[in-house]
Protein backbone atom coordinates (compact mmCIF):
# COMPACT_ATOMS: atom_id res chain seq x y z
CA UNK A 1 0.00 0.00 0.00
CA UNK A 2 2.74 2.46 1.15
CA UNK A 3 4.88 0.99 -2.01
CA UNK A 4 1.68 2.06 -4.83
CA UNK A 5 1.58 5.97 -2.60
CA UNK A 6 5.29 6.11 -2.91
CA UNK A 7 5.16 5.10 -6.27
CA UNK A 8 2.35 7.73 -7.37
CA UNK A 9 3.67 10.30 -4.93
CA UNK A 10 6.70 9.65 -4.21
CA UNK A 11 8.62 12.63 -4.94
CA UNK A 12 11.64 12.27 -3.16
CA UNK A 13 14.08 11.42 -6.15
CA UNK A 14 12.33 14.19 -8.83
CA UNK A 15 12.05 17.38 -9.08
CA UNK A 16 8.58 19.65 -10.39
CA UNK A 17 8.25 20.47 -13.75
CA UNK A 18 8.75 23.92 -12.79
CA UNK A 19 11.82 23.49 -11.64
CA UNK A 20 12.83 22.20 -15.36
CA UNK A 21 11.38 25.70 -16.54
CA UNK A 22 13.72 27.10 -14.17
CA UNK A 23 10.82 28.82 -12.07
CA UNK A 24 10.06 31.40 -14.57
CA UNK A 25 7.31 33.07 -13.51
CA UNK A 26 5.88 33.60 -17.07
CA UNK A 27 6.19 30.26 -18.22
CA UNK A 28 4.75 28.70 -15.04
CA UNK A 29 1.93 31.28 -15.44
CA UNK A 30 1.20 30.72 -18.86
CA UNK A 31 1.60 26.75 -18.38
CA UNK A 32 -0.52 26.70 -15.12
CA UNK A 33 -3.14 28.74 -16.09
CA UNK A 34 -3.40 27.15 -19.92
CA UNK A 35 -3.64 23.48 -18.17
CA UNK A 36 -6.47 24.66 -15.55
CA UNK A 37 -8.35 26.63 -18.18
CA UNK A 38 -8.40 23.32 -20.46
CA UNK A 39 -8.95 21.32 -17.52
CA UNK A 40 -11.91 23.27 -16.27
CA UNK A 41 -13.22 23.70 -20.21
CA UNK A 42 -13.11 19.54 -20.22
CA UNK A 43 -14.83 19.02 -16.92
CA UNK A 44 -17.92 21.39 -18.63
CA UNK A 45 -17.74 19.48 -21.59
CA UNK A 46 -18.74 16.39 -20.39
CA UNK A 47 -21.24 17.99 -17.50
CA UNK A 48 -22.84 19.38 -20.72
CA UNK A 49 -23.13 16.40 -22.57
CA UNK A 50 -24.66 14.27 -19.57
CA UNK A 51 -27.03 17.13 -18.95
CA UNK A 52 -28.00 16.67 -22.49
CA UNK A 53 -28.11 12.98 -22.88
CA UNK A 54 -30.93 13.13 -19.77
CA UNK A 55 -32.68 15.87 -21.72
CA UNK A 56 -32.84 13.99 -24.74
CA UNK A 57 -33.92 10.81 -24.41
CA UNK A 58 -34.50 9.92 -28.12
CA UNK A 59 -31.17 10.90 -29.04
CA UNK A 60 -29.22 8.19 -31.14
CA UNK A 61 -24.95 6.67 -30.09
CA UNK A 62 -26.17 7.17 -26.55
CA UNK A 63 -22.83 5.06 -25.48
CA UNK A 64 -20.65 6.87 -27.82
CA UNK A 65 -21.68 10.28 -26.01
CA UNK A 66 -20.93 8.67 -22.73
CA UNK A 67 -17.40 7.38 -23.91
CA UNK A 68 -16.84 11.00 -25.19
CA UNK A 69 -18.12 12.10 -22.04
CA UNK A 70 -15.47 10.10 -19.92
CA UNK A 71 -12.66 10.76 -22.51
CA UNK A 72 -13.22 14.85 -22.00
CA UNK A 73 -13.17 14.09 -18.20
CA UNK A 74 -9.80 12.20 -18.48
CA UNK A 75 -8.27 14.74 -20.82
CA UNK A 76 -9.42 17.46 -18.01
CA UNK A 77 -7.70 15.34 -15.49
CA UNK A 78 -4.51 15.14 -17.64
CA UNK A 79 -4.13 18.58 -17.80
CA UNK A 80 -5.30 19.08 -14.23
CA UNK A 81 -2.28 16.98 -13.24
CA UNK A 82 -0.09 18.41 -15.57
CA UNK A 83 -1.02 21.49 -13.67
CA UNK A 84 0.28 20.74 -10.30
CA UNK A 85 3.25 19.11 -11.85
CA UNK A 86 4.80 22.24 -11.84
CA UNK A 87 5.08 22.46 -8.38
CA UNK A 88 4.58 18.63 -7.65
CA UNK A 89 6.47 15.88 -8.92
CA UNK A 90 4.11 13.11 -9.06
CA UNK A 91 5.17 11.47 -11.99
CA UNK A 92 3.83 8.23 -10.79
CA UNK A 93 0.27 9.24 -10.59
CA UNK A 94 0.80 11.69 -13.54
CA UNK A 95 1.31 8.44 -15.79
CA UNK A 96 -1.54 6.61 -14.66
CA UNK A 97 -3.89 9.27 -15.17
CA UNK A 98 -1.94 9.12 -19.31
CA UNK A 99 -2.71 5.82 -19.28
CA UNK A 100 -5.81 5.92 -18.27
CA UNK A 101 -6.79 9.22 -20.66
CA UNK A 102 -4.96 6.88 -23.07
CA UNK A 103 -7.41 3.71 -22.69
CA UNK A 104 -10.00 5.43 -22.71
CA UNK A 105 -9.09 7.31 -25.83
CA UNK A 106 -8.30 4.19 -27.72
CA UNK A 107 -11.32 2.63 -26.92
CA UNK A 108 -13.29 6.00 -27.93
CA UNK A 109 -11.11 6.02 -30.97
CA UNK A 110 -12.17 2.77 -31.69
CA UNK A 111 -16.11 2.68 -31.15
CA UNK A 112 -15.98 5.95 -32.99
CA UNK A 113 -14.87 3.98 -36.46
CA UNK A 114 -17.50 1.42 -36.89
CA UNK A 115 -20.08 4.46 -36.20
CA UNK A 116 -18.94 6.70 -38.75
CA UNK A 117 -20.94 4.87 -41.59
CA UNK A 118 -24.22 4.81 -39.04
CA UNK A 119 -23.57 8.79 -38.35
CA UNK A 120 -23.28 9.62 -41.95
CA UNK A 121 -26.40 7.98 -42.80
CA UNK A 122 -28.04 9.86 -40.26
CA UNK A 123 -29.77 12.63 -41.98
CA UNK A 124 -27.94 16.06 -42.25
CA UNK A 125 -28.98 19.70 -41.52
CA UNK A 126 -29.44 20.12 -45.17
CA UNK A 127 -31.03 16.90 -45.84
CA UNK A 128 -33.80 18.04 -43.00
CA UNK A 129 -34.47 20.71 -44.12
CA UNK A 130 -34.99 19.11 -47.67
CA UNK A 131 -37.13 16.54 -46.11
CA UNK A 132 -39.01 19.49 -43.97
CA UNK A 133 -39.86 21.38 -47.31
CA UNK A 134 -40.56 17.67 -48.70
CA UNK A 135 -43.50 17.02 -45.78
CA UNK A 136 -44.34 20.40 -45.80
CA UNK A 137 -45.44 20.05 -49.37
CA UNK A 138 -46.43 16.86 -48.57
CA UNK A 139 -48.59 18.40 -45.90
CA UNK A 140 -49.91 21.04 -47.95
CA UNK A 141 -50.66 18.67 -50.32
CA UNK A 142 -52.41 16.57 -48.09
CA UNK A 143 -54.17 19.84 -46.72
CA UNK A 144 -55.18 20.86 -50.38
CA UNK A 145 -56.76 17.35 -50.67
CA UNK A 146 -58.20 17.74 -46.99
CA UNK A 147 -59.98 21.18 -48.95
CA UNK A 148 -61.01 18.74 -51.86
CA UNK A 149 -62.20 16.48 -49.05
CA UNK A 150 -64.02 19.56 -47.72
CA UNK A 151 -65.51 20.79 -50.90
CA UNK A 152 -66.45 17.12 -51.93
CA UNK A 153 -68.31 16.47 -48.51
CA UNK A 154 -69.73 20.50 -48.80
CA UNK A 155 -70.88 19.14 -52.44
CA UNK A 156 -72.82 15.72 -50.98
CA UNK A 157 -74.04 17.82 -48.21
CA UNK A 158 -75.50 20.11 -50.97
CA UNK A 159 -76.75 17.70 -52.92
CA UNK A 160 -78.39 15.98 -49.48
CA UNK A 161 -80.11 19.16 -49.00
CA UNK A 162 -81.03 19.39 -52.51
CA UNK A 163 -82.01 15.49 -52.42
CA UNK A 164 -83.85 16.28 -49.24
CA UNK A 165 -86.16 19.65 -50.15
CA UNK A 166 -86.97 17.77 -53.67
CA UNK A 167 -88.49 14.93 -51.50
CA UNK A 168 -90.01 17.07 -49.45
CA UNK A 169 -91.55 18.42 -52.42
CA UNK A 170 -92.55 15.33 -53.68
CA UNK A 171 -94.11 14.78 -50.08
CA UNK A 172 -95.50 18.03 -50.15
CA UNK A 173 -97.57 16.98 -53.54
CA UNK A 174 -98.32 14.01 -52.54
CA UNK A 175 -99.96 15.35 -49.82
CA UNK A 176 -101.70 17.66 -51.65
CA UNK A 177 -102.37 15.20 -54.03
CA UNK A 178 -103.80 13.07 -51.27
CA UNK A 179 -105.31 16.07 -49.79
CA UNK A 180 -107.18 16.82 -53.45
CA UNK A 181 -108.02 13.33 -53.53
CA UNK A 182 -109.71 13.19 -50.51
CA UNK A 183 -111.55 16.33 -51.50
CA UNK A 184 -112.49 14.89 -54.94
CA UNK A 185 -113.69 11.78 -52.99
CA UNK A 186 -116.12 14.10 -50.83
CA UNK A 187 -117.33 16.51 -53.71
CA UNK A 188 -118.45 12.77 -55.34
CA UNK A 189 -119.79 11.40 -52.06
CA UNK A 190 -121.93 14.91 -52.03
CA UNK A 191 -122.59 15.09 -56.06
CA UNK A 192 -123.85 11.33 -55.28
CA UNK A 193 -125.99 12.40 -52.34
CA UNK A 194 -127.25 14.99 -54.50
CA UNK A 195 -127.94 12.79 -57.51
CA UNK A 196 -129.87 10.84 -55.27
CA UNK A 197 -131.39 13.51 -53.67
CA UNK A 198 -132.09 15.36 -57.23
CA UNK A 199 -133.69 11.25 -58.10
CA UNK A 200 -136.26 11.61 -55.45
CA UNK A 201 -136.77 14.44 -56.23
CA UNK A 202 -137.54 13.73 -60.08
CA UNK A 203 -139.45 10.73 -59.00
CA UNK A 204 -141.65 12.92 -56.90
CA UNK A 205 -142.19 14.96 -59.73
CA UNK A 206 -143.20 12.56 -62.18
CA UNK A 207 -145.56 11.42 -59.27
CA UNK A 208 -147.15 14.79 -58.42
CA UNK A 209 -147.34 15.67 -62.27
CA UNK A 210 -148.86 12.66 -63.65
CA UNK A 211 -151.42 12.57 -60.25
CA UNK A 212 -152.43 16.57 -61.62
CA UNK A 213 -152.52 15.73 -64.74
CA UNK A 214 -155.41 13.05 -64.76
CA UNK A 215 -157.66 15.96 -63.10
CA UNK A 216 -157.56 17.95 -65.95
CA UNK A 217 -157.44 14.77 -68.19
CA UNK A 218 -160.45 13.72 -67.03
CA UNK A 219 -162.29 16.74 -67.30
CA UNK A 220 -161.42 16.22 -70.83
CA UNK A 221 -162.19 12.42 -71.37
CA UNK A 222 -165.74 13.21 -69.61
CA UNK A 223 -166.95 16.06 -71.15
CA UNK A 224 -166.03 14.99 -74.66
CA UNK A 225 -167.92 11.88 -73.38
CA UNK A 226 -170.63 14.02 -72.44
CA UNK A 227 -170.51 16.10 -75.87
CA UNK A 228 -170.74 13.03 -77.66
CA UNK A 229 -173.33 11.50 -76.41
CA UNK A 230 -175.49 14.60 -76.02
CA UNK A 231 -174.74 15.98 -79.45
CA UNK A 232 -173.46 12.81 -81.81
CA UNK A 233 -176.98 13.57 -83.51
CA UNK A 234 -176.78 17.19 -84.13
CA UNK A 235 -173.05 17.27 -84.85
CA UNK A 236 -171.79 16.84 -88.52
CA UNK A 237 -170.03 13.36 -89.21
CA UNK A 238 -166.59 15.15 -89.69
CA UNK A 239 -166.90 16.75 -86.01
CA UNK A 240 -167.78 13.89 -84.59
CA UNK A 241 -164.39 12.06 -85.79
CA UNK A 242 -162.46 14.89 -84.50
CA UNK A 243 -164.30 14.51 -80.83
CA UNK A 244 -163.32 10.56 -81.07
CA UNK A 245 -159.38 11.76 -82.03
CA UNK A 246 -159.31 13.94 -79.42
CA UNK A 247 -161.23 11.19 -76.73
CA UNK A 248 -158.00 8.85 -78.22
CA UNK A 249 -155.54 10.95 -77.50
CA UNK A 250 -156.81 11.81 -73.91
CA UNK A 251 -157.70 8.04 -73.25
CA UNK A 252 -153.84 7.53 -74.16
CA UNK A 253 -152.46 10.18 -72.37
CA UNK A 254 -154.45 9.05 -69.51
CA UNK A 255 -152.81 5.59 -69.09
CA UNK A 256 -149.56 7.40 -69.64
CA UNK A 257 -149.89 9.52 -66.76
CA UNK A 258 -151.69 5.97 -65.31
CA UNK A 259 -148.54 4.35 -65.73
CA UNK A 260 -145.95 6.70 -65.27
CA UNK A 261 -148.00 7.37 -61.41
CA UNK A 262 -147.31 3.08 -61.21
CA UNK A 263 -143.67 3.37 -61.89
CA UNK A 264 -142.57 6.48 -59.72
CA UNK A 265 -144.72 4.81 -56.80
CA UNK A 266 -142.79 1.77 -57.77
CA UNK A 267 -139.64 3.71 -56.33
CA UNK A 268 -140.30 5.25 -53.19
CA UNK A 269 -143.06 3.29 -52.01
CA UNK A 270 -142.26 0.48 -49.56
CA UNK A 271 -142.29 -2.85 -49.92
CA UNK A 272 -143.62 -5.84 -48.28
CA UNK A 273 -142.26 -9.25 -48.73
CA UNK A 274 -145.54 -11.85 -48.27
CA UNK A 275 -145.34 -15.21 -49.34
CA UNK A 276 -146.92 -15.80 -52.36
CA UNK A 277 -148.55 -18.70 -54.23
CA UNK A 278 -147.35 -17.73 -57.62
CA UNK A 279 -149.90 -20.04 -59.38
CA UNK A 280 -152.02 -17.94 -57.64
CA UNK A 281 -151.04 -14.87 -58.79
CA UNK A 282 -150.80 -16.34 -62.54
CA UNK A 283 -154.38 -17.31 -62.10
CA UNK A 284 -155.39 -13.84 -61.01
CA UNK A 285 -153.74 -12.65 -63.75
CA UNK A 286 -155.04 -14.72 -66.54
CA UNK A 287 -158.44 -14.29 -65.20
CA UNK A 288 -158.52 -10.66 -65.49
CA UNK A 289 -156.87 -11.24 -69.03
CA UNK A 290 -159.91 -13.84 -70.11
CA UNK A 291 -161.70 -11.81 -72.31
CA UNK A 292 -158.58 -10.65 -74.29
CA UNK A 293 -157.14 -13.94 -74.69
CA UNK A 294 -160.76 -15.82 -76.14
CA UNK A 295 -161.00 -12.76 -78.03
CA UNK A 296 -157.82 -13.48 -79.98
CA UNK A 297 -158.74 -17.44 -79.44
CA UNK A 298 -155.43 -18.08 -77.53
CA UNK A 299 -154.40 -20.50 -75.41
CA UNK A 300 -152.30 -19.78 -72.04
CA UNK A 301 -150.56 -22.91 -70.73
CA UNK A 302 -149.11 -22.41 -66.84
CA UNK A 303 -147.11 -24.98 -65.43
CA UNK A 304 -146.49 -25.81 -62.06
CA UNK A 305 -145.93 -22.98 -59.76
CA UNK A 306 -143.88 -22.39 -56.53
CA UNK A 307 -144.44 -20.02 -53.90
CA UNK A 308 -142.13 -17.21 -53.41
CA UNK A 309 -141.44 -14.31 -51.30
CA UNK A 310 -142.79 -11.15 -52.81
CA UNK A 311 -145.33 -8.01 -52.90
CA UNK A 312 -148.43 -9.36 -54.07
CA UNK A 313 -149.36 -6.24 -56.04
CA UNK A 314 -146.39 -5.72 -57.47
CA UNK A 315 -145.98 -9.33 -59.16
CA UNK A 316 -149.52 -9.30 -59.80
CA UNK A 317 -148.17 -5.98 -61.99
CA UNK A 318 -145.19 -7.83 -63.51
CA UNK A 319 -147.14 -10.91 -64.57
CA UNK A 320 -150.19 -8.96 -66.11
CA UNK A 321 -147.72 -6.78 -68.05
CA UNK A 322 -145.59 -9.37 -69.32
CA UNK A 323 -148.59 -11.49 -69.78
CA UNK A 324 -150.58 -8.45 -71.81
CA UNK A 325 -147.30 -8.10 -73.92
CA UNK A 326 -147.44 -12.04 -75.05
CA UNK A 327 -151.14 -11.94 -75.90
CA UNK A 328 -150.40 -8.25 -77.58
CA UNK A 329 -147.26 -8.52 -80.12
CA UNK A 330 -148.72 -11.97 -81.73
CA UNK A 331 -148.56 -13.02 -85.73
CA UNK A 332 -151.90 -11.24 -87.08
CA UNK A 333 -152.67 -14.54 -88.33
CA UNK A 334 -151.76 -17.58 -86.38
CA UNK A 335 -153.40 -18.56 -82.89
CA UNK A 336 -151.52 -16.96 -79.81
CA UNK A 337 -149.98 -19.33 -77.56
CA UNK A 338 -148.35 -18.24 -74.06
CA UNK A 339 -146.45 -20.63 -71.66
CA UNK A 340 -145.72 -19.56 -67.65
CA UNK A 341 -143.11 -22.12 -66.11
CA UNK A 342 -140.48 -21.67 -63.68
CA UNK A 343 -137.95 -23.80 -62.51
CA UNK A 344 -135.87 -23.85 -59.13
CA UNK A 345 -132.27 -23.24 -58.88
CA UNK A 346 -129.54 -23.86 -55.94
CA UNK A 347 -127.98 -20.88 -57.05
CA UNK A 348 -127.99 -18.05 -59.25
CA UNK A 349 -129.87 -15.38 -56.92
CA UNK A 350 -128.83 -12.45 -58.68
CA UNK A 351 -125.98 -10.29 -56.26
CA UNK A 352 -126.09 -13.15 -53.55
CA UNK A 353 -125.74 -16.28 -55.66
CA UNK A 354 -128.06 -18.16 -53.69
CA UNK A 355 -131.26 -20.22 -54.28
CA UNK A 356 -133.62 -18.60 -57.05
CA UNK A 357 -137.05 -19.18 -58.67
CA UNK A 358 -136.25 -18.94 -62.34
CA UNK A 359 -139.57 -18.25 -64.15
CA UNK A 360 -140.01 -18.11 -67.48
CA UNK A 361 -143.20 -16.60 -70.27
CA UNK A 362 -142.87 -17.22 -73.41
CA UNK A 363 -144.98 -16.69 -76.34
CA UNK A 364 -145.14 -17.27 -79.97
CA UNK A 365 -145.15 -14.14 -81.53
CA UNK A 366 -143.68 -11.21 -83.92
CA UNK A 367 -140.74 -11.32 -81.33
CA UNK A 368 -138.07 -8.91 -81.64
CA UNK A 369 -133.91 -8.42 -82.83
CA UNK A 370 -131.98 -10.02 -80.18
CA UNK A 371 -129.68 -6.59 -79.68
CA UNK A 372 -133.09 -4.66 -78.80
CA UNK A 373 -133.59 -7.06 -75.82
CA UNK A 374 -131.75 -4.36 -73.27
CA UNK A 375 -133.47 -0.96 -74.47
CA UNK A 376 -137.26 -2.26 -74.25
CA UNK A 377 -136.56 -2.43 -70.87
CA UNK A 378 -136.14 1.26 -70.69
CA UNK A 379 -139.09 4.29 -70.32
CA UNK A 380 -140.81 4.70 -73.80
CA UNK A 381 -138.50 2.39 -75.58
CA UNK A 382 -140.83 1.04 -77.98
CA UNK A 383 -140.14 -1.34 -81.32
CA UNK A 384 -143.74 -0.91 -82.78
CA UNK A 385 -145.30 2.05 -84.06
CA UNK A 386 -148.54 3.04 -82.57
CA UNK A 387 -150.80 2.22 -85.66
CA UNK A 388 -148.94 -1.84 -85.75
CA UNK A 389 -149.71 -2.32 -81.55
CA UNK A 390 -150.84 0.42 -78.61
CA UNK A 391 -149.19 0.99 -75.88
CA UNK A 392 -146.72 3.89 -74.09
CA UNK A 393 -143.40 2.07 -73.48
CA UNK A 394 -143.82 2.03 -70.00
CA UNK A 395 -144.72 -1.81 -69.14
CA UNK A 396 -141.32 -3.66 -69.51
CA UNK A 397 -139.71 -0.69 -67.42
CA UNK A 398 -142.51 -1.21 -64.93
CA UNK A 399 -141.77 -4.83 -64.79
CA UNK A 400 -138.07 -4.19 -64.73
CA UNK A 401 -138.24 -2.24 -61.41
CA UNK A 402 -140.92 -4.79 -60.01
CA UNK A 403 -138.17 -7.26 -60.45
CA UNK A 404 -135.20 -5.17 -59.21
CA UNK A 405 -137.07 -4.26 -56.16
CA UNK A 406 -137.06 -8.31 -55.32
CA UNK A 407 -133.52 -8.12 -55.64
CA UNK A 408 -134.09 -10.33 -58.77
CA UNK A 409 -133.17 -9.99 -62.42
CA UNK A 410 -135.13 -9.93 -65.52
CA UNK A 411 -133.82 -10.34 -69.44
CA UNK A 412 -135.82 -11.24 -72.62
CA UNK A 413 -134.48 -13.50 -75.60
CA UNK A 414 -136.43 -13.40 -79.00
CA UNK A 415 -135.39 -13.22 -82.38
CA UNK A 416 -137.83 -11.35 -85.59
CA UNK A 417 -140.58 -13.84 -85.68
CA UNK A 418 -139.46 -16.41 -83.67
CA UNK A 419 -141.57 -15.43 -80.14
CA UNK A 420 -140.37 -14.11 -77.53
CA UNK A 421 -139.01 -15.18 -74.22
CA UNK A 422 -138.72 -13.63 -70.99
CA UNK A 423 -136.79 -14.70 -67.75
CA UNK A 424 -136.66 -13.80 -64.19
CA UNK A 425 -134.91 -14.93 -61.41
CA UNK A 426 -136.10 -14.50 -58.09
CA UNK A 427 -134.50 -15.34 -55.06
CA UNK A 428 -136.06 -17.97 -52.75
CA UNK A 429 -135.74 -16.25 -49.54
CA UNK A 430 -135.99 -11.97 -48.95
CA UNK A 431 -135.29 -10.00 -45.85
CA UNK A 432 -138.19 -9.36 -43.92
CA UNK A 433 -139.35 -5.78 -45.21
CA UNK A 434 -136.91 -3.45 -47.45
CA UNK A 435 -137.40 0.54 -47.24
CA UNK A 436 -137.16 1.89 -50.73
CA UNK A 437 -137.48 5.54 -49.95
CA UNK A 438 -139.22 6.94 -47.08
CA UNK A 439 -142.66 6.87 -49.13
CA UNK A 440 -145.92 7.79 -48.40
CA UNK A 441 -149.39 6.70 -49.41
CA UNK A 442 -151.06 10.22 -49.22
CA UNK A 443 -153.06 12.02 -51.90
CA UNK A 444 -150.52 14.74 -53.25
CA UNK B 1 -191.23 -0.39 -55.05
CA UNK B 2 -191.37 3.33 -53.10
CA UNK B 3 -188.66 4.51 -55.63
CA UNK B 4 -191.07 5.31 -58.26
CA UNK B 5 -193.43 7.24 -55.97
CA UNK B 6 -191.27 9.22 -53.39
CA UNK B 7 -188.27 12.00 -55.15
CA UNK B 8 -184.67 11.30 -53.05
CA UNK B 9 -182.60 14.56 -53.25
CA UNK B 10 -179.01 14.13 -53.14
CA UNK B 11 -176.54 17.12 -52.34
CA UNK B 12 -172.92 17.46 -53.55
CA UNK B 13 -170.33 19.56 -52.59
CA UNK B 14 -167.17 19.85 -54.32
CA UNK B 15 -165.11 22.69 -55.23
CA UNK B 16 -164.93 22.24 -58.32
CA UNK B 17 -168.27 23.22 -60.60
CA UNK B 18 -167.46 21.08 -63.64
CA UNK B 19 -167.69 17.98 -61.63
CA UNK B 20 -170.82 19.08 -60.11
CA UNK B 21 -172.36 19.64 -64.13
CA UNK B 22 -170.41 16.42 -64.87
CA UNK B 23 -172.58 14.53 -62.18
CA UNK B 24 -175.54 16.18 -62.23
CA UNK B 25 -175.66 14.64 -65.77
CA UNK B 26 -174.70 11.15 -64.97
CA UNK B 27 -177.55 11.12 -62.23
CA UNK B 28 -179.89 12.21 -64.45
CA UNK B 29 -179.02 9.93 -67.45
CA UNK B 30 -178.74 7.26 -65.34
CA UNK B 31 -182.84 5.81 -64.46
CA UNK B 32 -185.41 7.71 -62.29
CA UNK B 33 -185.25 11.37 -61.44
CA UNK B 34 -183.63 12.46 -58.48
CA UNK B 35 -183.62 16.34 -57.31
CA UNK B 36 -179.98 17.40 -57.32
CA UNK B 37 -178.32 20.32 -55.11
CA UNK B 38 -174.80 21.36 -55.47
CA UNK B 39 -172.30 23.52 -53.15
CA UNK B 40 -169.37 24.25 -53.63
CA UNK B 41 -167.66 24.32 -50.00
CA UNK B 42 -167.12 23.13 -47.02
CA UNK B 43 -168.22 26.07 -45.27
CA UNK B 44 -171.32 26.00 -48.03
CA UNK B 45 -172.64 22.36 -46.91
CA UNK B 46 -172.54 23.13 -43.98
CA UNK B 47 -174.64 26.38 -43.81
CA UNK B 48 -176.76 24.25 -46.18
CA UNK B 49 -177.04 21.18 -43.76
CA UNK B 50 -177.59 23.48 -40.78
CA UNK B 51 -179.98 25.24 -42.87
CA UNK B 52 -177.83 28.74 -41.36
CA UNK B 53 -176.77 31.78 -43.97
CA UNK B 54 -178.70 31.77 -47.23
CA UNK B 55 -180.10 28.06 -46.65
CA UNK B 56 -182.82 29.11 -44.15
CA UNK B 57 -185.53 28.23 -46.28
CA UNK B 58 -186.08 24.48 -46.50
CA UNK B 59 -188.07 24.56 -49.73
CA UNK B 60 -185.18 25.94 -51.79
CA UNK B 61 -182.76 23.39 -49.33
CA UNK B 62 -184.48 19.96 -49.09
CA UNK B 63 -182.91 17.75 -46.62
CA UNK B 64 -180.35 15.47 -48.41
CA UNK B 65 -180.75 11.48 -48.65
CA UNK B 66 -177.49 10.76 -49.61
CA UNK B 67 -174.72 13.39 -49.61
CA UNK B 68 -171.67 13.15 -52.15
CA UNK B 69 -168.36 14.95 -50.40
CA UNK B 70 -165.40 16.02 -51.95
CA UNK B 71 -162.21 15.70 -49.36
CA UNK B 72 -159.90 18.28 -51.29
CA UNK B 73 -161.30 21.61 -50.88
CA UNK B 74 -160.10 24.83 -49.18
CA UNK B 75 -160.98 26.50 -46.17
CA UNK B 76 -163.62 23.39 -44.43
CA UNK B 77 -161.85 20.11 -45.93
CA UNK B 78 -164.12 16.73 -46.33
CA UNK B 79 -162.81 15.06 -43.34
CA UNK B 80 -164.21 18.31 -41.10
CA UNK B 81 -167.79 18.24 -43.28
CA UNK B 82 -167.84 14.10 -42.51
CA UNK B 83 -166.97 14.75 -38.80
CA UNK B 84 -169.87 17.15 -38.08
CA UNK B 85 -172.27 15.42 -40.01
CA UNK B 86 -171.19 12.56 -37.95
CA UNK B 87 -171.33 13.66 -35.09
CA UNK B 88 -174.79 15.15 -35.20
CA UNK B 89 -177.27 13.47 -33.95
CA UNK B 90 -179.47 14.22 -36.71
CA UNK B 91 -177.34 14.33 -39.85
CA UNK B 92 -175.51 10.82 -39.10
CA UNK B 93 -178.23 8.72 -40.55
CA UNK B 94 -177.61 10.77 -43.99
CA UNK B 95 -175.47 8.14 -45.99
CA UNK B 96 -172.16 9.68 -47.14
CA UNK B 97 -170.56 8.80 -50.55
CA UNK B 98 -166.58 10.34 -50.63
CA UNK B 99 -166.40 11.46 -53.99
CA UNK B 100 -163.08 12.13 -54.69
CA UNK B 101 -160.24 11.93 -57.20
CA UNK B 102 -157.95 10.74 -54.43
CA UNK B 103 -157.07 7.16 -54.43
CA UNK B 104 -154.63 6.98 -51.43
CA UNK B 105 -155.17 4.34 -48.88
CA UNK B 106 -154.68 6.56 -45.92
CA UNK B 107 -157.40 8.48 -47.27
CA UNK B 108 -159.80 5.77 -48.01
CA UNK B 109 -159.05 4.64 -43.96
CA UNK B 110 -159.24 7.94 -42.81
CA UNK B 111 -162.87 8.29 -44.26
CA UNK B 112 -164.47 4.91 -43.01
CA UNK B 113 -162.58 5.79 -39.65
CA UNK B 114 -164.68 9.41 -39.71
CA UNK B 115 -167.67 7.44 -40.53
CA UNK B 116 -168.16 7.68 -44.32
CA UNK B 117 -170.62 4.92 -45.96
CA UNK B 118 -168.94 4.61 -49.11
CA UNK B 119 -165.44 5.56 -50.77
CA UNK B 120 -165.57 6.29 -54.72
CA UNK B 121 -162.38 7.21 -56.69
CA UNK B 122 -163.56 9.46 -59.31
CA UNK B 123 -163.74 8.09 -62.61
CA UNK B 124 -162.29 9.21 -65.68
CA UNK B 125 -165.31 8.50 -68.49
CA UNK B 126 -168.44 9.99 -68.50
CA UNK B 127 -169.47 6.38 -69.59
CA UNK B 128 -168.13 5.33 -65.79
CA UNK B 129 -169.31 8.18 -64.38
CA UNK B 130 -172.87 7.20 -64.87
CA UNK B 131 -172.32 4.12 -64.40
CA UNK B 132 -171.10 5.03 -60.69
CA UNK B 133 -174.36 6.71 -60.13
CA UNK B 134 -176.67 4.40 -61.44
CA UNK B 135 -175.37 1.91 -59.00
CA UNK B 136 -175.29 4.89 -56.48
CA UNK B 137 -178.93 5.17 -56.81
CA UNK B 138 -179.83 1.57 -57.22
CA UNK B 139 -177.91 0.67 -53.72
CA UNK B 140 -179.18 3.56 -51.65
CA UNK B 141 -182.37 4.04 -52.96
CA UNK B 142 -183.98 0.66 -54.16
CA UNK B 143 -182.10 -1.77 -52.74
CA UNK B 144 -180.68 -0.01 -49.22
CA UNK B 145 -183.67 1.09 -47.02
CA UNK B 146 -183.23 4.63 -45.41
CA UNK B 147 -185.16 6.52 -42.30
CA UNK B 148 -188.50 8.12 -44.31
CA UNK B 149 -187.98 11.50 -42.20
N1 LIG C 1 -143.64 -10.36 -76.06
C1 LIG C 1 -143.15 -9.46 -76.90
N2 LIG C 1 -142.90 -9.75 -78.21
C2 LIG C 1 -142.42 -8.83 -79.03
N3 LIG C 1 -142.09 -7.57 -78.70
C3 LIG C 1 -142.31 -7.22 -77.41
C4 LIG C 1 -142.84 -8.12 -76.45
N4 LIG C 1 -142.92 -7.48 -75.27
C5 LIG C 1 -142.48 -6.21 -75.48
N5 LIG C 1 -142.10 -6.05 -76.76
C6 LIG C 1 -141.55 -4.83 -77.39
O1 LIG C 1 -141.02 -4.04 -76.36
C7 LIG C 1 -141.63 -2.74 -76.35
C8 LIG C 1 -141.78 -2.25 -74.93
O2 LIG C 1 -142.76 -3.00 -74.23
P1 LIG C 1 -143.55 -2.35 -73.04
O3 LIG C 1 -144.42 -3.37 -72.44
O4 LIG C 1 -142.56 -1.65 -72.17
O5 LIG C 1 -144.37 -1.21 -73.73
P2 LIG C 1 -145.70 -1.33 -74.57
O6 LIG C 1 -146.23 -2.69 -74.52
O7 LIG C 1 -145.41 -0.74 -75.90
O8 LIG C 1 -146.61 -0.32 -73.79
P3 LIG C 1 -147.31 -0.54 -72.36
O9 LIG C 1 -146.67 0.54 -71.51
O10 LIG C 1 -148.73 -0.31 -72.60
O11 LIG C 1 -146.97 -1.90 -71.91
C9 LIG C 1 -142.93 -2.94 -77.04
O12 LIG C 1 -143.33 -1.74 -77.66
C10 LIG C 1 -142.61 -4.01 -78.06
O13 LIG C 1 -142.06 -3.42 -79.20
MG1 LIG D 1 -146.62 -3.66 -72.59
Amino acid sequence: MLAIYEYLFGAASFVPHGYCLAWRPDLIAIHALSDGVIALSYFSIPIALILLLNKREDLAFKRTFGLFALFIFSCGVTHLTAMIMLWEPYYGAQGMVKAVTAMISVVTAISLWPLLPKVLALPGPGQLRKMNTQLAAEIAEKNAAQVNLHQAYQQVEAQVVERTRELQALNQRLQDDVRRRSLLEEELREKAAQLIATNAELERFAYIASHDLQEPLRKIQAFGDLLKSEYETVLPDEAVEYVRIMQNAAYRMNKQTKDILTLSRLSWDSIQFDSLDLAEVVEEVAFDLKERIEEAGGKLEVGPLPGIPGDRTQIRLLMQNLLVNAFKYREPDSIPEVHVEATLHDTGAPGTGGACVEISVRDNGIGFAQEDAERIFSIFQRLHGRSEFDGTGIGLAICKKIVENHNGAIEAVSSLGKGAVFNIRLPTSQPERREIHAGTDTAV
Amino acid sequence: MQAQTQRYSVLMVDDDPEDGVLVQKAIASSGPKVDFQFVASGAEVLDYLFTEGRFTDRSSAPRPNLILLDLNMPGVDGFSVLKQIKSDMDLRRIPVVVLTTSEAETDIVKSYDFGANTFITKPSSFSDMIEVMTSLKSYWFDAARLPTA
